[in-house]
């Protein structure tokens, strides 16, 4: 809750003790109109600099979350999403550290889900299956684009 | 006098949304073989489901979050996917029943075999998934669902003889005939149909979608305390029904239409044409519900955009799910399998699967942390932890009882 003694500040910086393990992981991500993007399946994590290891992105989709499941379901997820991808060599959705507006029990934006792809240099990781979906099934059906009545 | 209305709404459609076809059976199955003589199991599973479900209206209310996408955040991703595997296969195994009890019932009804109206069944709820209002579906559905109340009437009309009712039911002997582990199977079974897990996942997601916050909460208790209670009289008075007709005369109930026969015997054509209409809103109130819980559940799990209040292609991968799966309903019941025991199997699964879910919710009610000022008090939490250990006992259970008893036969 927003009273909580370890809260995030606005840009992590990595000075404030803080699980991001338990505060970001496996979290759900909502945008800055509060449509659901997708869930945090992994912590992209940057130990290259002299300082401690900093937390630089989130991360999502399959390639994330199959090696996190482990085993053979989680190899098969990888697979799976390997041979789908339109790219030569897809990586998984990345959202920047400096796109979170807030953190409670969801993980708030600050930009709407369209400009994350347009951030990500047109790599359409965030949203492939559900581009997908909406192009060769839902989006053909009569009154998809309607609201319920 | 308009929050009032609303209020009344809530409990009118709380009360005939709570039968569906897994109740319908499962109750008229164990009333001609049991009388009422486990008419307590009933008491005990919705005391269950009005803890579970206060539960889990609360944690949603307060979080925003729903059920799948809080057991992922405890579970983590590995024992998460388990716990939503085994979830999904129970609940689309519930959808199965339950647009194979939508079938049988228009067969009650119009006398056209029912493997001809699946796939019509099938198109008109994927219609109203597609198209129509939560709040519009859940209203039509619950209102239509309270002509189930027949039965009570019946219960009444044919009148038994209270005392010796009474005497049964509190003091339970399994009937001549029957043995012990039937008795248990058939006990979890009733168990199973108060406590099924999607009207959980249901309840909460629409807290979601309609937005409820902490003021928001005593309605929704108000629903879940006052509406799933009687409904849960409903069944007993359908098990009532199948007690004071089927027993007597040793006819043991395998068909829907004989779950309406004890109606038609004590009300005649009026009676029987009350209880078809209670059959149909039920069944069909319940598929939508458990297709939305299919939906709900894959996509709070991986974070998906979810929902009747976008537009579908808004929520394009959540809706796929649903049209799947309808499609997959649709081939299973082609196949001839019995919607019945289709049935009968998906309460005992129900079973087994429910501390699953139970447990992380559990979890997130008691913390502080999370829940604030609205954290498990100590009654919530004392009934909340007895629960858990009668759910794990029956879960553990439901699988050797199923195998022993040859699934209660």
């Amino acid at each position: 809750m927003s009273d909580s003694p370890d809260r995030v500040p606005r840009k992590a910086t990595g000075e404030v003790s803080y699980d991001a393990a338990l505060r970001l992981l496996d979290r759900q991500v909502i945008d800055s109109d509060g449509a659901f993007v997708c869930n945090v399946d992994d912590l992209e994590v940057d130990v290259s600099g002299t300082g401690p290891p900093r937390i630089t992105a989130l991360l999502t989709g399959p390639a994330a979350l199959g090696p996190r499941t482990g085993g053979f379901i989680g190899r098969w997820m990888v697979a799976t999403w390997r041979r789908l991808a339109p790219d030569q060599d897809p990586r998984p959705g990345r959202i920047d550290l400096h796109l979170i507006a807030d953190i409670d029990s969801a993980i708030h934006l600050a930009v709407p889900r369209r400009r994350l792809a347009e951030l990500a240099d047109g790599d359409k990781g965030i949203d492939g299956f559900e581009q997908w979906a909406r192009s060769v099934v839902i989006g053909r059906i009569p009154g998809a684009r309607h609201d319920p009545e | 006098m308009k929050r009032l209305l609303g209020v009344m709404l809530g409990i009118l459609t709380a009360i005939g949304g709570f039968v569906d076809i897994g109740d319908l059976v499962t109750n008229a199955v164990v009333g001609s073989r049991f009388g009422v003589s486990l008419a307590w199991v009933v008491v005990v599973g919705v005391v269950g489901i009005c803890v579970f479900a206060e539960m889990s209206g609360r944690v949603a209310a307060v979080s925003g979050r729903g059920t799948f996408d809080l057991v992922r955040e405890r579970l983590g991703p590995r024992a998460g996917l388990l716990n939503l595997l085994a979830s999904v296969a129970v609940t689309l195994l519930t959808f199965i029943a339950e647009i194979g009890g939508i079938a049988l019932a228009l067969e009650l009804v119009s006398g056209v075999n029912y493997l001809l109206i699946v796939p019509f069944a099938a198109f008109a709820l994927w219609l109203i998934l597609w198209r129509v209002k939560f709040v519009a579906m859940e209203n039509v559905f619950g209102l239509a669902g309270l002509a189930l109340v027949v039965f009570a009437v019946a219960v009444w009309q044919l009148g038994p003889d209270w005392e010796q009712l009474l005497h049964h039911a509190t003091h339970p002997v399994v009937p001549f005939g029957e043995g012990h582990p039937t008795y248990w199977y058939y006990a979890i079974a009733l168990f199973g149909a108060a406590m099924t897990p999607y009207e959980v996942f249901f309840f909460s997601s629409g807290g979601v979608e309609e937005k409820w916050r902490r003021k928001d909460l005593i309605e929704a208790r108000m629903n879940v305390f006052l509406g799933f209670p009687l409904g849960g009289t409903l069944s007993l008075a359908i098990m009532t029904c199948a007690a004071l007709v089927m027993l007597p005369r040793g006819i043991e109930v395998t068909t829907l239409g004989q779950v309406g026969l004890p109606v038609a015997v004590a009300l005649g054509k009026i009676g029987i044409a009350f209880a078809l209409v209670g059959f149909v809103a039920a069944t069909f109130g319940a598929a939508c519900e458990t297709g939305l819980a299919v939906g709900y559940s894959v996509a709070q799990f991986y974070g998906w955009q979810w929902g009747k209040y976008v537009s579908p292609a808004r929520a394009s991968r959540f809706h796929l799910l649903i049209l799947v799966s309808t499609l997959l309903a649709v081939a299973v019941l082609l196949t001839t399998v019995d919607p019945i025991k289709v049935t009968e199997y998906s309460v005992v699964f129900s079973a087994v699967a429910l501390p699953l879910t139970y447990f992380p919710i559990l979890v997130v009610a008691n913390d502080p942390d999370y829940m604030g000022p609205s954290v498990n008090g100590r009654l919530a939490n004392t009934l909340g932890v007895v629960y858990f250990f009668i759910l794990t006992v029956a879960a553990l259970a439901a699988l050797p009882l199923m195998l022993i008893t040859k699934a209660g036969q």
